[in-house]
């Protein structure tokens, strides 16, 4: 059984990995919208929205085009102006790593029967919209916080690390390869047992 | 399962809040060229010694190219996982010691492999090194490391207290 599930995630992690670094745009692309939703509701104090740009090395790259809506106050009287514009970039690729890891794990895990094989990969489509949704938002603000940070330290003012630098910071540290897999392990969970039909 | 996500999200929690109480300077100038930076240099140069590849601080580099090693991208994010996981299973607590000492020693081969490899990549290959370095190498050190605790949970499982 383990050399078996050995295969099936060499096997996942191959054809995940190529549809990925081939369709990932388009994937990426049409997941902007709720992307910038998530950035709103992260982050309302910003005008903002997100794009997928070509970052002109033959990749691209999610741009969360952001501006201050209302002043920023930093402490010690440091302001952010209303209109400063606080860009920031993530690699496209790099976003789609924990959907990765989520599809190859749900390949991998074994399933009783084809219904259990279906509903996990079924179950796919949702914890992939919310892996993605946990992870790549809080990336692109937390390399606003970031510089923000940098921007206060430079005055000379200690500002509180806000929640999704904390945050960011765990995903960047390895956070993105443990949600996928601990949604994978929810999702398995909840298939073995809800998902197998009952013979009466 | 549900247990065992539980456990193993609470040991990684518990294993990157101690890294990131490491501070910055430690990492950078004492822990990455003495862990990574020299291990890495004398590997490229077992390769390839017309490299003239030095290490400083968290540094590699060469007249071809520089490599940065940085909070994240040392290997602990894997070994964290790896651990966590090893830890999280029910079995014996021998089992799990030779779990976390193999599954430390095997990441810690990947990661060195990995740096020397994203060297030559950004030195011969500067195309291939963000697709490499972002996208492809983390996913396969996972794989790498879920191979591993495969083949240690055929080895740990029948070791499982009744």
């Amino acid at each position: 059984m383990l050399r078996a599930a050995a295969l099936r995630l060499c096997a996942a992690w191959v054809v995940c990995s190529a549809l990925g670094f081939l369709f990932g745009d388009t994937l990426l692309r049409g997941a902007t919208p709720l992307l910038s939703a998530a950035v709103h509701w992260i982050a309302p104090e910003l005008q903002s929205g997100v794009s997928l740009i070509d970052d002109g090395r033959g990749g691209t790259q999610l741009l969360l085009d952001a501006r201050t809506e209302q002043p920023l106050a930093l402490g010690d009287g440091l302001v952010v102006p209303v209109g400063q514009a606080l860009p920031s970039r993530a690699n496209g690729v790099h976003v789609l790593v924990p959907l990765v890891i989520l599809c190859s794990a749900l390949f991998t895990l074994p399933a009783r029967d084809r219904r259990e094989r279906v509903l996990l990969v079924a179950s796919i489509l949702p914890l992939g919209l919310a892996v993605l949704l946990v992870t790549a938002p809080f990336q692109l603000v937390g390399l606003i916080e970031l510089a923000l940070q940098d921007y206060a330290s430079s005055h000379g003012v200690a500002r509180a690390d806000p929640l999704s630098l904390h945050w960011m910071l765990f995903l960047e540290s390895g956070g993105r390869w443990v949600l996928p897999l601990v949604f994978a392990a929810v999702s398995y969970a909840g298939v073995r047992r809800f998902g197998t039909r009952r013979l009466t | 399962m549900l247990g065992f996500a539980l456990r193993m999200l609470v040991c990684y929690g518990l294993f990157h809040a101690l890294y990131f109480w490491i501070p910055i300077e430690v990492l950078h100038d004492k822990i990455y060229p003495r862990l990574f930076g020299q291990p890495a240099v004398a590997m490229i140069d077992a390769l390839q010694p017309a490299e003239a590849v030095s290490a400083q601080a968290n540094r590699l580099s060469s007249p071809r190219a520089a490599l940065e090693i940085v909070r994240g991208c040392d290997g602990s994010g894997v070994l964290f996982l790896v651990c966590a996981a090893v830890l999280a299973f029910p079995t014996s607590w021998r089992a799990r010691l030779a779990g976390v000492l193999f599954g430390a020693a095997l990441v810690y081969a990947l990661n060195l492999l990995r740096l020397a490899g994203l060297y030559f990549v950004a030195a011969y290959r500067p195309p291939w090194f963000l697709p490499l370095h972002t996208y492809f190498v983390p996913t396969l050190l996972i794989v790498a490391m879920a191979l591993f605790y495969l083949a240690w949970l055929g080895w740990a499982a029948p070791a499982r207290p009744r």
